[in-house]
């Protein structure tokens, strides 16, 4: 399983946005923000055996969080994506858990790494 | 917070080598949002939208350099706004550049085979971004100058057809002169040979016109000689001396000599 916070990824962002950390407060405001949207999307589709609604709200929260350096929320996120691709609920409902687990754990890490201004401990 | 980014200079501070107009369709607002941004730094003029319907109508309304497009996406996704590019002869040539998870190959080869420039993994890496995105407007560039120049050579073909049915005006080669290269020293030799061809044509009408006032004058002498020169004429003539003494002196005139 991977880290909850890939910080190589969360430094390249950083670079990318013209090592502004505000920016980088911002982008991590919108997604905490629309992460909780998207996996209940994920649990609507899980409820009502919509196999193939899981594929969108999985793939956003896989992008999203690869760029702020949730490699372990990605990594569950791809894996629902995918069993939604194959048109299979089997293990998608502890998958969910995992992936809220896995989100908890990133909102403390970029919380942590926020207090540091984005710089790696 | 992206509206006011000012345009500030390249990786390490340097200029960029190729600024461009840069279409940006991706619906995740992580990403998108520090694309748009990563752009601005660099010096790109930048607009983003949310997926395939509003990037069509955003294209359709003003020029852009490149477009960034995400394969996944609400309301028309990738695939179909690539179709749809490919298909629209004003957009065609403009170059896509396809923003897709590091995994997802199989969708990228079929953009790649539908006519996308090349793609972009996610998440972003700013050395490949900078390259990627250099390369392609760069090409841009190149695409663009050689539809322009291919527009001009039409234009000076044109014109050889127009002067053929004398019907030039050197005023629809005036974008092909002002060009620095070969083409435009071919229009200007054309336009000039074209003028000196024109102005000898002037003159030679002038002095045709010239020659037929002359042509007709003789002839007009000679017509006049050959009429004063027949005897019915001296006879006439006679008659007509004499009809003026007869009224002038009173005598009875005479009957002309045959």
């Amino acid at each position: 399983m991977p880290d909850a916070l890939d910080q190589v990824a969360l430094a390249t962002l950083l670079e990318m946005v013209g090592n502004d950390p505000e920016f980088v407060d911002a982008l991590v405001d919108a997604d905490r923000a629309d992460a909780p949207q998207q996996v209940a999307a994920i649990r609507t589709a899980l409820g009502e055996g919509d196999v193939e609604g899981l594929v969108r709200p999985a793939h956003t929260i896989k992008g999203s969080s690869l760029s702020l350096g949730g490699a372990r929320v990605a990594e569950v996120a791809r894996t629902i994506e995918e069993r939604g691709r194959a048109g299979s609920l089997d293990g998608v409902d502890a998958l969910v858990a995992h992936l809220d687990a896995a989100s908890a754990d990133l909102a403390g890490e970029l919380a942590r790494a926020r207090a540091r201004r984005w710089a790696a401990p | 917070m992206t509206e006011s980014d000012p345009v500030l200079t390249g990786p390490g501070g340097a200029p960029p080598a190729e600024h461009g107009r840069i279409l940006v369709v991706e619906d995740e607002a992580v990403n998108r949002l520090a694309l748009e941004r990563a752009l601005r730094i660099r010096g790109h003029e930048v607009q983003a939208v949310v997926d395939g319907v509003e990037a069509m109508e955003t294209l359709r309304a003003r020029p852009f350099d490149l477009v960034l497009l995400d394969i996944i996406l609400p309301r028309k996704d990738g695939f179909e706004t690539l179709a749809e590019i490919k298909a629209d002869p004003d957009l065609r040539e403009l170059p896509v550049i396809v923003i897709s998870g590091i995994e997802d190959t199989a969708s990228v080869v079929r953009c790649i085979e539908m006519g996308a420039l090349d793609h972009l993994p996610k998440p972003f890496a700013p050395a490949l971004l900078d390259a990627r995105i250099g390369a392609a407007l760069s090409a841009k560039r190149l695409r663009d100058l050689e539809i322009e120049y291919l527009e001009q050579v039409g234009r000076l073909t044109r014109a050889a057809e127009s002067l053929e049915a004398d019907e030039f005006e050197p005023e629809s080669l005036s974008a092909v002169v002002d060009r620095s290269d070969a083409l435009g020293v071919l229009a200007r030799s054309f336009v000039r040979m074209a003028n000196e061809v024109r102005a000898r044509e002037d003159a030679l009408r002038l002095q045709v016109r010239e020659l037929t006032i002359e042509i007709d004058d003789a002839r007009q002498a000679r017509r006049v000689a050959e009429i004063t020169d027949s005897d019915y004429f001296r006879t006439l003539r006679g008659r007509a001396e004499e009809l003026r003494r007869t009224a002038h002196g009173g005598n009875e005139p005479r009957e002309p000599e045959s």
